[in-house]
């Protein structure tokens, strides 16, 4: 039998593309802003979203999806806050795809929503080929994780629109070369804004400038900084 | 494991482009080392996803091209070691010029109907 070899060159996730491309068109006719969060398993994303919800929860109509592997758990815990969140369990899936994004969707009432905040898989790799139509990536780390989690994945960093450090208050009590993590990041991405944060010491002010800064409705919702 | 999500993602988009009356008997990708897939754990992947699709026994070729970094201060372009090498130079800041690649590059096929002699 003839064998012969047929060109493609696409990008392997093109039809994951195709639909977070569709994801966005549906955000962007919303009004919403849309963040996806990235991190490892105890990071404390889930932890920076309960106080996200409480210190903005008055003045921006705030939705979460939020991906697990199993359990609603973080769900229940972000539920207290808000009506606004949807639960997606992946199973062995280590991350979020734009095709579940889309189905979440469809129990989000988009029109009562301002900022719609992902907190991906907990997960420092797997999640950041995909797109899900997202305004900004953010990629999360923590002091407790060690210095060295930045240069050792630098597709996080380099798509990274915004990086956190978090638990800084646990920096006495654990070895962290501070410079050196601030260094790997500018190595590879020097555009991208580094906030360090200590989220259970409530101290996560920049965050929430950088979220009512960049949010579409900046302009509609200028008194938020000025009221907080 | 994401690269049983890639083999899927492989799959679908092969689906588009498989010719009719064609037997897939290998496919070409080339992904960068940003991308963290293990070669090896993609095989496997593949392996179960193709024999789901009918496509029993073709061959995945993986690329996997080096690190290609650029400095940020004087130009230099070079392939470190590891993507956390500085420049001789000393500047911190590098652009990633190669090494983030994630592509299809082809399918080998082969008539499924023998041609006439």
């Amino acid at each position: 039998m003839m064998s012969h070899k047929v060109p493609i060159v696409e990008n392997v996730l093109k039809l994951n593309d195709e639909l977070a491309l569709q994801n966005r068109e549906v955000f962007q006719r919303a009004g919403v802003f849309v963040v996806d969060l990235i991190g490892s398993p105890g990071a404390g994303k889930t932890s920076l979203l309960e106080l996200t919800l409480r210190e903005l929860g008055n003045f921006l109509n705030i939705g979460v999806i939020v991906g697990d592997p199993a359990t609603c758990r973080d769900g229940d815990r972000l539920a207290a806050h808000s009506s606004n969140i949807v639960q997606v369990n992946t199973g062995t899936g280590c991350h979020l795809d734009a095709n579940q994004v889309r189905h979440a969707l469809d129990k989000l009432n988009l029109s009562d929503i301002d900022l719609l905040i992902i907190e991906n898989v907990g997960n420092l790799i797997c999640p950041v080929s995909f797109n899900l139509g997202q305004d900004c990536k953010v990629g999360m780390f923590s002091v407790s994780e060690g210095d060295d989690k930045a240069a050792k994945h630098p597709n996080l960093v380099v798509s990274a629109d915004l990086l956190l450090l978090n638990k800084m208050d646990l920096l006495p009590y654990i070895p962290f070369d501070l410079p050196r993590f601030r260094q790997d990041i500018q190595h590879l991405n020097r555009d991208a804004q580094l906030l360090e944060l200590s989220v259970l010491s409530n101290q996560a002010k920049p965050w929430m400038d950088w979220l009512i800064s960049h949010s579409k409705h900046d302009r509609r919702y200028s008194h938020v900084s000025q009221q907080r | 494991m994401h690269e049983v999500s890639i083999a899927e993602s492989l799959a679908d988009l092969i689906r588009r482009h498989l010719p009719p009356h064609q037997h897939l008997i290998g496919i070409t990708v080339r992904i960068g080392p940003i991308h963290g897939v293990v070669p090896e754990s993609l095989e496997m992947a593949w392996n179960v996803v193709s024999e789901k699709e009918g496509w029993s026994g073709s061959q995945l070729h993986v690329i996997t091209p080096p690190w290609r970094l650029r400095c940020g201060a004087c130009g230099r372009c070079w392939e470190p070691v590891t993507v956390d090498e500085h420049c001789t130079c000393g500047s911190p800041h590098a652009d990633i010029m190669a090494g983030d690649e994630f592509v299809l590059e082809s399918i080998d096929v082969e008539s499924a109907v023998n041609c006439p002699q």
